[in-house]
């Protein structure tokens, strides 16, 4: 569904992502790992538009994407979960979902639907989301993004600095999208949080596809990673 | 006159002043807001307003009334679109860079002022106000003889100048519940909070600038329109509001739009009140060493929230 070829980013003179390739179907969680600094996020933003992919391609539903204005990508229900959670702080839950729902015009049952996978936000509807504790904040990083019914759902490192628990929401969360065929593309660092999951896992090292894995040869030895990553 | 209604005087002139001005700072305010653009053209889109105002109103020969109203609604249209196309040809290609936009404003700025000049002409023109009745203002006094109502002479205010603070009144109200309610408010203010989340949840960020640009100069415009007047139509005339925006939007607390009603409201009265009782010069030195103080001691303004 979604497809990254060979695609090359930079910052200005700086080159980041060299060749990157990769790919993601409907209903299968797909992991991005790597080292702080090994362009995860860079990946991310370049699928959806912010930033200019210098050569290479990218691709939903085998039409090339990489050329359109960044916002007329969450129009192709491309969601995004971002790294930091990014939420409009100065405006309530209720707002920020709204932001969502704008983008595909969705009604009360597609934010009764986000709603129902984080009860917690539910309540505070009419909270300033820069108040939320960092978990909730993370719900509604979530819930936004799932405002816009994505197909695809990008999530930059979700589960960055939060208690188990709450991983194990965003967690429970994620298995109940792949379940109604969401492609989910999962940036992680925490290689437990990995193994459980993932469908299949691309392992990136200096903005390279270093190896690709099945989530059968993960779970076996996860040394692989753990080596890598160097933890 | 006595002081107590030579001070309510002063007060309503400050009143006019602030109402015309928070119009004024608050175009300003937004744009600088959302767009990160300081916008040193503001002034000229001010004078654009009352020199359409006065064009409107002198050729539309019916009643200078009818020609009155005409402007209030042609003038800020005609800026904002014009403001629109200085975006597009402008800003948009410096992708709205905060340093290269100011210099870009500033050369707009000589641009709008010099073809003024070549076709408005160097002088000062007037323009009617559509109605102008003087009310005779009471004061009241505790004498000898207990209660006592006085006219005391010259003391009154013209229906005009009630006019135009009542009409800036209702457009911030007005502009306010659009910024909180509306749907397109709130894709201004999530502009403003983060462009690229925005962008990430589809809101074309470009043609909110666009529209938000036109909009900070169709209010500069109105409040052109509503005080020409007073003060009649000049093409020089867009350097004091362009300063006491500045002023007010620095005081306010940069980008806040109640911070910046209130900085109207305390520069307009004061204005008002050190001009009539002493001079209109004091009154900008105050303001200006004011803001000094305000960068110094505290630099998100005096009603902006503290930056974390
Ligand atoms: N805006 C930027 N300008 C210049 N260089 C940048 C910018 N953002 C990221 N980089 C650089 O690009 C490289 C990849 O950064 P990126 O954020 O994609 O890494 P990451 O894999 O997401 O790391 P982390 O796990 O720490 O989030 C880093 O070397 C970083 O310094
Ligand atoms: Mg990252």
């Amino acid at each position: 569904m979604l497809r990254l070829d060979r695609i090359d980013v930079s910052y200005g003179r700086v080159q980041v992502l060299f060749g990157l390739s990769l790919n993601v179907s409907a209903g299968e969680i797909v992991c991005l790992v790597g080292r702080n600094g090994a362009g995860k996020s860079t990946a991310i933003k370049a699928i959806m538009g912010l930033l200019q992919i210098s050569s290479g391609s990218i691709e939903m539903d085998g039409e090339r994407i990489s050329h359109y204005p960044p916002h007329r990508i969450p129009g192709l229900q491309i969601g995004l979960v971002p790294q930091g959670r990014r939420l409009f702080s100065e405006l309530t839950v209720a707002e920020n979902l709204e932001i969502g729902l704008m983008v595909r015009g969705g009604g009360r049952n597609v934010r009764q639907r986000a709603l129902e996978m984080f009860p917690r936000l539910q309540e505070r509807l009419d909270q300033i989301a820069g108040t939320l504790s960092g978990g909730e904040q993370q719900m509604l990083a979530t819930a936004r993004a799932l405002c816009i019914e994505p197909r695809v759902l990008l999530l930059d490192e979700p589960t960055e600095g939060l208690q188990p628990s709450m991983t194990a929401q965003i967690r429970n969360a994620v298995l109940q999208l792949k379940k109604q065929e969401v492609g989910i593309l999962l940036v992680e660092q925490r290689v437990d949080a990995v193994l459980a999951l993932a469908d299949r896992v691309y392992l990136i090292e200096n903005g390279r596809n270093l190896r690709d894995y099945s989530g059968r040869e993960i779970n076996d030895t996860p040394e692989l990673l753990i080596k890598h990553l160097g933890i | 006159m006595e002081f107590g209604p030579h001070f309510l005087l002063a007060t309503l002139e400050g009143a006019l002043t602030a109402a015309v001005l928070a119009l004024t700072a608050v175009g300003l305010s937004v744009v600088f807001g959302i767009m990160r653009v300081v916008n040193v053209a503001h002034g000229e889109f001010f004078m654009l307003g009352a020199v359409i105002a006065w064009f409107v109103s002198t050729t539309v020969g019916i009643h200078p009334a009818v020609g009155f109203l005409l402007a209030l609604v042609v003038a800020p249209v005609m800026v904002g679109f014009l403001a629109i196309v200085a975006d597009q040809l402008v800003l948009r290609r410096l992708d709205y860079d905060p340093e290269r936009t100011i210099v870009a404003t500033i050369g707009l700025l000589y641009c709008i002022q010099q073809v003024t000049l070549m076709t408005f002409g160097p002088d000062a023109r007037p323009v009617i106000p559509p109605f102008n009745q003087r009310i005779a203002l009471p004061w009241f006094e505790l004498g000898e003889q207990g209660f006592q109502v006085t006219w005391p002479w010259g003391f009154g205010v013209t229906t005009y100048k009630l006019a135009v603070i009542m009409f800036a009144v209702i457009i911030l109200v007005g502009l306010w519940r659009f910024l909180a309610r509306s749907k397109f408010g709130l894709i201004m203010r999530a502009t403003q909070l983060d462009r690229e989340m925005a962008l990430a949840f589809g809101i074309p960020i470009e043609r909110v600038y666009a529209i938000v640009f036109g909009l900070g100069a169709g209010l500069a415009a109105l409040g052109a329109v509503l005080i020409v007047p007073i003060r009649q139509a000049h093409y020089l005339m867009g350097g004091e509001p362009l300063l006491l925006s500045f002023i007010v939007v620095i005081i306010g607390g940069l980008g806040s739009i109640p911070g910046t009603i209130m900085a109207a409201i305390l520069i307009g009265l004061s204005d008002g009140i050190i001009s009539v009782f002493f001079s209109p010069t004091l009154a900008k030195i105050i303001a200006t060493l004011l803001v000094a103080f305000v960068l110094v001691y505290r630099p998100q303004g005096l009603f902006g929230r503290r930056l974390p």
